[in-house]
């Protein structure tokens, strides 16, 4: 831990925020001026209350959205001066995104869903097809290559959403309450699955959860309240 | 933290002022090279007509060929030359360009000589010339910035579209199914929808499907219509060309004054390379009557000998004979004495309206060349006796033409031995005017001139070209309209698929990627939708010409209904309606390409 606190900053957001405008409701502050620091190979969990902010934080910190004030910094890089090209490419190069309900493409097989994030980085279809199903072994789902998401269960598909998110073995995973949508047995299993392959590949993980008790098992823990972070409560 | 936050980390509907990362900066670089390249295209068919054309001797035709491609070759690298400089697509700036290019290309027209020189004499289309070819340019450049975009908009080239043709195809759910189906509505419309309706059933009936499937055949009925018209107006052109070229010669040299050296001018002629007859005529109007009946007339003396060389008249006899001209001995008579009358043929039309038939007397009265009488001069008569009967398809020279033997005409209008003309046949009937012009040239001009055939039937030809675009034009606003079902189609899907494109950008998918699937989409609409239109239309093309549909010959004086399958017509038709097609495409691909990644997740 402290090794990883020395080494320079992975993502780092200063004065972060993010306003809407709601019709008739005017302006609705999201973010207010957020900071946030995650070095290399640290694995958070981000709690908070529903409606607290913590999935605009992580899109914002994905490249996503644009925030409406501050700055997200790569390796001490500005990510907001690129256009959107060069974002696009931090996307495909650096993050792994894994959200609350699987998101996998409906009309495609577990390994075509696989292997979309390499194809979009124009490897080779081959290599591609092979990397994608050695992950989706790794996951367990060796035996499910050519089902639809829809022939999957909600814990073979939000694996197969974490094998997605890892195929183009980012720097960064970013998941969205991955076990949102599941049973409290399923959801730990996943979640498990997730913290093992992290250890292994050592991605930075930054995971939001509003269940507690899974919070646990994550070294650091990070709460969000009233659009900032409150380190540590609750550890 | 205020209790009102609580719906707010998954707004439903939010109305966001979308901070501004990519401002909208009109590029004055962009614009320059963009209106430099316009007027370049515009300016090419007269430097193509100029140069390659009036100083090197090309065939028109070729020159304007050239002209035209390089000019369309200019309008697309412009396109993707703002692309390039501004890295975006730059519709303002090309727009700007064409306002530009339009009024330099009206400034240029606007000279008398400059007009005339391209045939843009009267005003209006003086101004319309220039919008119209700025438009096509423009369009065409827009073709080359969005396709520079989707291809270079990545920093370095990227041609491939792997997995966007993948998920294309996905939207699309043109499954080998439905492709078998729509290949079977080639077959005739009736059978092929039964058999489509029948391999759909078991299908997932999505509404895009439905969408999709009527999309395609919006184009593929719009191509057809164009066809088939197209290639039917062809066919009355190719007639009509056939009928008038075959009485009438390609060219025809004419004398100020008494043509009497006519037999060195034919000398002359005949050794122009590129002309491959000559014969003398005469050519006045007269009345003809018989017994009782009576109709004007023009009277041609013709050399029977040559003749044949020029014109199709000697196969165009369908009684007696041409030859009999030459010796009116053989014409045969009611009764036993050898004829005595010099001979004459006139068309069906003319025998007819003056119930005359091969053998009967026939007598030609001109109001000229008489002598003059008490009360003035007096019209001249002369007796002939029918010889033969032509039949030349085309109703005017049915019913007006006489031809007599070239001697008897010049004694009867008392020219001694000059002629009117001379008539050409010549190797190429589009080169006639180059071929005219060198016989001239090798005539040493003046007091000679010549006339081709398409100043002859100017009038004529240049209708049916009118026509024919006018045609073209009103036709194509069938695909246009198809093309906006394409257009409503990609927008719906683009609606429909916004998570995914969302998904498709959190793994780093570039906005010009996105737009490349969208294109793709529409352009496999587009191009499956043409494929079957011209596939439908050169079938009812060719079963109007296998199974002919009968018209009444005395109104349309043809027949059938004539069709000409014309491939390179069919080619055009399909190039246009992909065109458009990919035109359709622009604005919901675009609109996908710009979605904002975050949009398609926050709604769940």
């Amino acid at each position: 831990m402290i090794e990883a606190i020395r080494s320079a900053p992975l993502l780092e957001a200063r004065g972060l925020g993010k306003d809407y405008w709601l019709p008739g409701k005017g302006r609705i502050e999201v973010l207010r001026g957020l900071d946030l620091t995650i070095h290399e190979g640290e694995v958070v969990a981000l709690l908070g209350k529903s409606g607290a902010g913590k999935s605009t934080l992580l899109h914002v910190l994905g490249t996503l959205d644009e925030p409406s004030s501050g700055q997200v910094f790569f390796e001490g890089e500005p990510l907001f001066e690129r256009d959107e090209t060069e974002l696009a490419e931090f996307r495909n190069r650096t993050i792994g995104f894994v959200f609350q309900s699987h998101y996998l493409l409906p009309d495609f097989s577990a390994l075509e869903n696989t292997m979309m994030p390499l194809l979009v980085r124009r490897t080779e279809r081959r290599k591609a097809e092979r990397e994608a199903k050695e992950i989706l072994e790794r996951v367990g789902l060796g035996h499910r290559l050519d089902h639809r998401p829809g022939e999957l269960s909600g814990g073979e598909q939000q694996r197969v959403a974490l094998a997605r998110a890892l195929a183009t073995r980012p720097r960064i995973l970013l998941a969205d309450e991955p076990t949102g949508n599941l049973d409290p047995r399923t959801g730990k299993d996943v979640q498990d699955l997730l913290l093992e392959l992290n250890r292994e590949f050592g991605t930075t993980a930054l995971v939001v959860t509003h269940n507690e008790s899974l919070a646990r098992d994550f070294p650091r823990r990070l709460y969000m309240e009233g659009g900032r972070i409150v380190e540590g409560l609750g550890a | 933290m205020q209790p009102s936050l609580e719906p707010q980390e998954r707004p439903g509907r939010v109305a966001e002022a979308p901070p501004p990362r990519q401002p909208l900066v009109f590029s004055l670089g962009a614009w320059l090279l963009a209106t430099a390249f316009l007027v370049g295209a515009l300016g090419l068919q007269g430097v193509a007509r100029l140069l390659l054309a009036n100083q090197l001797g090309m065939r028109a035709v070729t020159a304007d060929a050239l002209g035209t491609l390089v000019g369309v070759g200019l309008a697309l690298a412009g396109g993707a030359v703002v692309s390039a400089v501004t890295r975006r697509v730059g519709f303002w700036e090309l727009a700007a360009a064409f306002v530009l290019a339009v009024g330099a290309g009206y400034g240029f027209l606007a000279h008398e000589t400059t007009a005339a020189f391209f045939d843009l004499v009267p005003e209006g289309a003086r101004f319309l010339a220039p919008v119209f070819v700025g438009a096509g340019l423009l369009l065409l450049s827009v073709i080359g910035s969005t396709f520079a975009y989707m291809v270079g908009a990545g920093r370095k080239l990227d041609l491939a579209i792997g997995w966007e043709a993948q998920v294309a195809k996905s939207h699309l759910r043109l499954t080998r199914r439905l492709l078998w189906g729509l290949g079977l509505l080639t077959l005739g419309i009736v059978p092929g929808v039964v058999v489509l309706a029948l391999l759909l059933r078991r299908q997932r009936r999505s509404p895009t499907l439905i969408m999709t499937v009527l999309s395609i055949g919006g184009v593929a009925v719009g191509v057809m219509a164009l066809c088939v018209v197209l290639s039917v107006m062809s066919g009355f052109e190719i007639d009509l060309k056939r009928k008038i070229l075959g009485t009438n010669a390609h060219a025809v040299v004419l004398k100020y004054g008494v043509f009497e050296d006519w037999e060195d001018a034919a000398e002359v002629a005949r050794e122009t390379s590129g002309v491959l007859g000559v014969t003398p005529f005469v050519l006045q109007e007269v009345m003809v009557t018989a017994e009782n009946n009576l109709t004007g007339a023009l009277l041609k003396g013709i050399d029977p000998r040559t003749v044949g060389e020029v014109t199709e008249l000697p196969r165009e006899i369908v009684e007696g004979s041409l030859e009999n001209l030459a010796n009116p001995e053989a014409i045969p008579v009611r009764g036993e004495e050898p004829n005595r009358l010099p001979g004459i043929v006139v068309g069906r039309e003319l025998a007819r309206q003056l119930r005359i038939f091969v053998g009967d007397p026939v007598t030609v009265v001109s109001p000229l060349g008489g002598d003059l009488g008490p009360m003035g001069p007096q019209p001249k008569s002369m007796q002939f006796r029918l010889a033969g009967v032509f039949y030349s398809g085309m109703y005017e020279y049915d019913s007006k033409f006489a031809y007599v033997a070239l001697d008897r005409a010049q004694a009867f209008f008392k020219m001694g031995e000059s002629v009117s003309g001379l008539e050409l046949k010549v190797n190429d009937i589009d080169d006639a005017r180059r071929i005219s012009r060198q016989v001239l040239a090798n005539l040493e001009g003046y007091p000679y001139r010549v006339k081709d055939w398409g100043e002859m039937n100017r009038n004529l030809f240049s209708a049916l070209k009118l026509e024919k675009i006018v045609m073209a034009v009103i036709l194509a606003f069938i695909i246009l309209v198809a093309c906006f079902n394409i257009l409503s189609t990609l927008v719906m899907l683009v609606l429909e698929k916004g998570k995914e494109i969302s998904i498709l950008k959190s793994m780093g998918a570039r906005d010009n990627q996105v737009m490349k699937v969208f294109v793709l989409e529409g352009l496999a609409i587009g191009g499956i939708g043409t494929l079957v239109g011209l596939a439908l239309g050169l079938l009812l093309c060719g079963a109007i010409s296998i199974f002919p549909i009968p018209l009444d010959p005395e109104v349309y004086y043809i027949s059938h209904l004539p069709v000409k399958i014309d491939l390179v017509q069919f080619g055009l038709v399909g190039l246009a309606a992909v065109l458009l097609a990919y035109l359709a495409t622009i604005f919901p691909a675009l609109y996908a390409a710009r979605l904002r990644p975050v949009e398609g997740l926050r709604n769940d």
